[in-house]
């Protein structure tokens, strides 16, 4: 599916670029650029975070390519599926594979080391086997979003984001199967709550000139529920959830804090810089935000336990 | 300084450290598959059309 909406035209002095789209996930805003408007086509999950923004942190030149050849560069890293990532000469080449298209890549991103600029190459055979493809789909768009965020003061983590009427947001953290959807379904079955997303929440710390504050923000990789927003709060708590009796609240320490939020992140493994990144600003996190182990059951009662909650 | 001492003089009691094992999910981490089967969210740009989809929940 395609909308028409989510692009636009552009005069062609634009670095040779007719079409443009531009979205923003978690603080992070991205222009894509084209000759045609399918380069720059948004999946419909971005369209929600469609934005109009002067200058993005991220801009990438979508090119169509009749054969990707094989990767030159070292390898770096292997997801062991859907992508594989390179070093090259300006920085890093993310190769995407599919059976469908046999061993050679059918989409390349190259990007420059700082996660700013980036060309992405994509297969004449997409087009040709997907007509409603869009260049930027998962999981490259949330790699983008996930490694530009060790450049910043940022994390991604698995987590379900739920802001009450008061405007403060509570965060539940938990692998896939510990309750970040049946949660947000308990959340939202009896209280007047946005939930940010039930999947994926990105965390930064807002702008000093700002409140400095630490910030949640919903992100288009949502879970079972389907909760995809781009809005954001401020997080006034974070809970690590899994299943258990009595609905019990364990406040956890800084260094145990960092080690289950760290768990539970979404962070570049193959460089010990962006891990370093990652740590060091969950520290931060877990020093300006309250962190609770929750052992909770499934029903209204876990609800009423974060509501008494008085730290 | 004992323990005895801690208390008299209002400090923590020491207690040794723990060692705690807290499990890593790479398979998550990496984003090597797709988020889910369902359809929902980036599904449908992932490997189902290509062929490549293994779910891993959400």
């Amino acid at each position: 599916m395609r909308d028409a909406l989510a692009q636009t035209r552009t005069p062609s002095a634009a670095g040779g670029a007719a079409w443009s789209s531009q979205f923003s996930v978690g603080g992070v805003s991205v222009q894509l650029t084209g000759d045609d408007s399918a380069a720059v086509t948004l999946l419909p999950s971005l369209v929600p975070f469609r934005a109009e923004i002067g200058i993005s942190d991220i801009t990438i030149r979508v090119e169509r390519a009749e054969k990707l050849g094989p990767s030159r560069g070292p390898r770096l890293f292997d997801s062991g599926a859907l992508w594989r990532l390179y070093g090259s000469e300006a920085g890093f080449q993310f190769d995407f594979t599919a059976p469908v298209f046999g061993d050679q890549p059918y989409k390349r991103l190259l990007v420059d080391s700082g996660f700013s600029r980036a060309t992405l190459q994509v297969s004449e055979d997409v087009f040709a086997t997907v007509p409603s493809s869009a260049p930027l789909d998962y999981p490259l768009d949330e790699l983008l979003i996930m490694h530009r965020l060790t450049q910043e003061k940022a994390i991604e983590l698995h987590s379900s984001g739920i802001v009450g009427t008061d405007g403060i947001g509570n965060l539940f953290v938990g692998h896939s199967g510990a309750g970040k959807s049946t949660t947000t379904r308990l959340w939202t079955a009896n209280e007047d709550v946005e939930v940010l997303s039930d999947d994926r929440i990105i965390v930064r710390r807002d702008e000093p000139q700002y409140s400095g504050r630490m910030q949640m923000y919903g992100t288009p990789w949502h879970g079972e529920a389907a909760y995809a927003s781009p809005g954001s709060a401020p997080l006034a708590r974070i809970f690590i959830l899994e299943h258990g009796q009595g609905n019990v609240l364990t406040r956890l320490s800084p260094s145990q804090g960092v080690a289950e939020l760290f768990a539970r992140s979404f962070v570049p493994f193959h460089r010990h810089e962006y891990v370093d990144s990652a740590l060091e600003f969950l520290q931060e996190l877990v020093e300006a935000v309250p962190c609770y182990h929750f052992a909770f059951e499934p029903d209204q009662r876990a609800v009423d336990t974060i509501l008494n909650l008085h730290d | 300084m004992n323990q005895e001492s801690n208390q008299r003089d209002g400090k923590k009691p020491y207690e040794p450290p723990q060692l705690v094992t807290i499990n890593l999910r790479p398979d998550e981490a990496v984003l090597g598959h797709c988020k889910n089967a369902s359809g929902g969210g980036p599904t449908p740009g992932c490997g189902i059309i290509l062929g490549g989809c293994q779910s891993l929940g959400s």
